[in-house]
């Protein structure tokens, strides 16, 4: 089959294809997961190195566990979004048990919110307040408004119930309005 | 309840979509040669086993089930009727193996 029919396929045909040695099919499902999955790695690590190391891991396991993939239980998507979770999660608590929290932090001399602001890159001053949420909302919110899954997607995803997540993207919210907004209403960027 | 036109955060949230990174045709690479390596393993995969299945099959699977039930019904058998001469055996004077030990003991 030519990759271009197989945008027809769903992710778990894909996946059954590759476990039945289609090579394409891994091709295929690499340019439909694995930006997806560096996407919000990046987002929970602030690191690109990291991120695409931690996405090359998670399609590795995609890759693997193919062959005994059971339809009907779970997207390869969301399947795919947890493997990504946890290596992050991993990542981080390594990171902090090393003593290097400052992954989190940014660094003196580097710029800050409002100076991004200022160099009107947005998504970098969110990024640095991305980086000083708690794991968990940092998860949530980057599912829900950067990812855009709906919440019981990302419910299974974080293996909390729905209402769990709900609360805690308010919070998460809540948190980059407060390191935000101020900035951005100094700068012009209201309405 | 502030909808996403509203959002004050909508519009960092945009940015962040409009700004995601990119899968650089290196790690594309470096996935598909991950991809190309579980291939070609042959993957008839190693399915996980129950830990039940690894004992019955440690203990020898059917066959030493096998075995192992005709001995335990022929047992159970013997035991609820045990054959004249296993009565025979059982009343037998016991041999003794040292005739002289107890000689010995005595001696000290």
């Amino acid at each position: 089959m030519p990759l271009d029919a197989m945008s027809e396929l769903s992710d778990t045909a894909l996946l059954v294809r590759f476990a039945n040695g289609d090579r394409l099919a891994a091709l295929a499902l690499t340019d439909r997961l694995a930006p997806r999955a560096l996407g919000f790695a990046a987002r929970m690590l602030g690191d690109g190195a990291e991120a695409e190391d931690v996405t090359q891991e998670a399609m590795l396991r995609l890759w693997k566990i193919a062959p005994d993939w059971r339809q009907g239980e779970a997207e390869p998507a969301t399947w795919l979004y947890r493997v990504v979770r946890n290596l992050c999660t991993d990542r981080l608590r390594k990171a902090r048990g090393l003593g290097l929290d400052q992954i989190a932090e940014p660094e003196d001399g580097q710029p800050s919110v409002e100076a991004s602001l200022i160099a009107q890159d947005r998504a970098k001053a969110l990024q640095m307040a991305l980086n000083q949420l708690p794991d968990r909302q940092r998860e949530a919110v980057i599912l829900r408004h950067i990812e855009g899954l709906a919440n019981p997607e990302i419910a299974q995803i974080m293996e909390i119930s729905t209402e769990a997540v709900e609360s805690l993207t308010a919070r998460a919210k809540r948190a980059l309005t407060a390191a935000l907004t101020g900035q951005r209403e100094e700068l012009g960027y209201g309405d | 309840m502030a909808t996403e036109q509203n959002d004050p955060l909508e519009d960092f949230f945009e940015a962040a979509r409009n700004d995601a990174p990119q899968l650089g045709d290196a790690v594309q690479a470096r996935i598909l040669a991950d991809a190309d390596a579980v291939l070609a393993t042959g993957q008839a995969p190693v399915k996980r086993r129950s830990r039940l299945l690894v004992l019955w099959d440690g203990l020898g699977g059917w066959p030493a089930m096998a075995g192992l039930v005709t001995a335990t019904v022929a047992g159970v058998w013997i035991g609820i009727s045990p054959p004249e001469m296993v009565e025979t055996l059982i009343n037998m004077q016991t041999v003794d193996y040292l005739p002289g030990f107890d000689a010995l003991l005595e001696e000290g």
